[in-house]
C-alpha cells in the first residue's frame, strides 16, 4: 500500500456484520441509500454501455434497480449474473424481478466478490455501484484482480463509488468521522477509484467526477486490455 | 439456479469444477441441491434456487 491509500479509512466491520447489516436493511434499504445512489447508478450504467445479447455480472447488487435494467438492455439474449453478501437482498431483487418479468435472464448468488464462483474470461462487462468502497484497503486490488479475471479480454468495467479525489473538504471529514463511528450503516467511505482501477492493470476509458449531495463520487469506465475494444463515442446520458 | 449454469461456475476458492447434486428441480431449475467442490472439501447449499457461494465462515 502507497502513502496515498494510508490516507483511505480502513474497514473493520467483518463480513459476517455486513451481511448481517444488509440482511436487516434490506427492506427499507431504497428509502434511503436508493435516494442518494439512484442518479449515479443510471448515469454509470448509460456510460458502461450494456447492448443486446451481452452476459454482464453486478457485483453487490442490493435491492436489484440495476439488475433490472441490465437485464433490459442485454434482451431475451444476454444473460444477467449477480452476486451479493446478503440473502435478504436477493430476495427483495428476486421479487423486483419476476415482477419485471425478467427474471429468466438474471441469475443470483450469494456471494463473496473477493473470491467470485466464475471460470476466467466470460463476461462482456462488470458494474459495480457504491460497493467497491466497502472493500477493506487491502483488498480493493484482489476484488479488481478478480473482476480482470472473469471479464471477456476487452471487456468493460463500470465503477460508481465515493471519492477521495478531492482532497479532505470539511464535509468529507465529518463523513468520515460519522463514517467511524457507526461503521455498521454509514459503510460507504471514499476511495481512490481510478488510481485503484489503474493500478490493477486496467485501460481507463472514462472518468467523470460527481457530487453526492455534495461528497465527492466517481463514475470510471475501465477495460480489460487485450483484443476488443471499448466503444469511443460514450453516450452523453 | 439454472441447469445450464454449471458451463460458467466453479469453485470460488480453488476455482476448480464443481460437483452437481440435485434434490429439487423443476425442468429448467435447480430448487434445492449442492455444489460440491471436492478439492476444497467444501458444499456450497442451493436453497430457493440460489446456490450460497459464500466460503463456510462467512454463511
Amino acid at each position: 500500500m502507497n502513502s496515498k491509500n494510508d490516507r483511505i479509512l480502513r474497514v473493520h466491520r467483518t463480513k459476517a456484520q455486513a451481511r448481517e447489516t444488509y440482511n436487516k436493511i434490506s427492506r427499507v434499504y431504497d428509502y434511503f441509500a436508493g435516494i442518494f445512489e439512484k442518479k449515479y447508478r443510471n448515469r454509470a450504467l448509460t456510460l458502461l454501455n450494456i447492448k443486446k445479447g451481452e452476459i454482464v455480472l453486478e457485483l453487490g447488487f442490493g435491492t436489484g434497480h440495476c439488475l433490472k435494467k441490465m437485464a433490459e438492455l442485454v434482451g431475451e439474449e444476454g444473460k444477467v449474473y449477480g452476486i451479493d453478501i446478503s440473502s435478504r437482498m436477493q430476495e427483495v431483487s428476486k421479487r423486483r424481478l419476476q415482477k419485471a418479468g425478467l427474471l429468466d435472464r438474471v441469475e443470483l448468488y450469494c456471494g463473496d466478490a473477493l473470491e467470485l464462483p466464475y471460470e476466467d474470461n466470460k463476461f462482456d462487462a462488470v458494474f459495480m455501484s457504491f460497493t467497491l468502497e466497502l472493500f477493506d484497503t487491502p483488498e480493493i486490488p484482489k476484488v479488481l484482480d478478480e473482476i480482470k479475471r472473469v471479464l471477456k479480454p476487452g471487456g468493460r468495467l463500470g465503477v460508481v463509488s465515493m471519492s477521495k479525489e478531492d482532497g479532505d473538504s470539511l464535509l468529507l471529514r465529518l463523513y468520515e468521522r460519522l463514517h467511524e463511528k457507526f461503521p455498521q450503516y454509514i459503510d460507504c467511505r471514499p476511495i481512490y477509484v481510478e488510481q485503484s482501477i489503474r493500478g490493477a492493470g486496467f485501460e481507463i476509458k472514462y472518468k467523470e467526477e460527481v457530487k453526492l449531495f455534495g461528497l465527492p463520487g466517481e463514475i470510471v469506465i475501465a477495460k480489460k486490455l487485450l483484443n476488443s475494444t471499448l466503444p469511443n463515442n460514450i453516450p452523453s446520458d | 439456479m439454472r441447469k445450464k449454469l454449471m458451463e460458467i461456475l466453479c469453485c470460488p476458492l480453488c476455482k476448480g469444477d464443481l460437483e452437481l447434486e440435485i434434490d429439487e428441480e423443476t425442468e429448467e431449475e435447480i430448487i434445492t441441491g449442492k455444489l460440491i467442490c471436492e478439492k476444497c472439501d467444501i458444499i456450497y447449499p442451493i436453497e430457493e434456487g440460489i446456490p450460497n457461494m459464500l466460503p463456510p465462515e462467512l454463511r
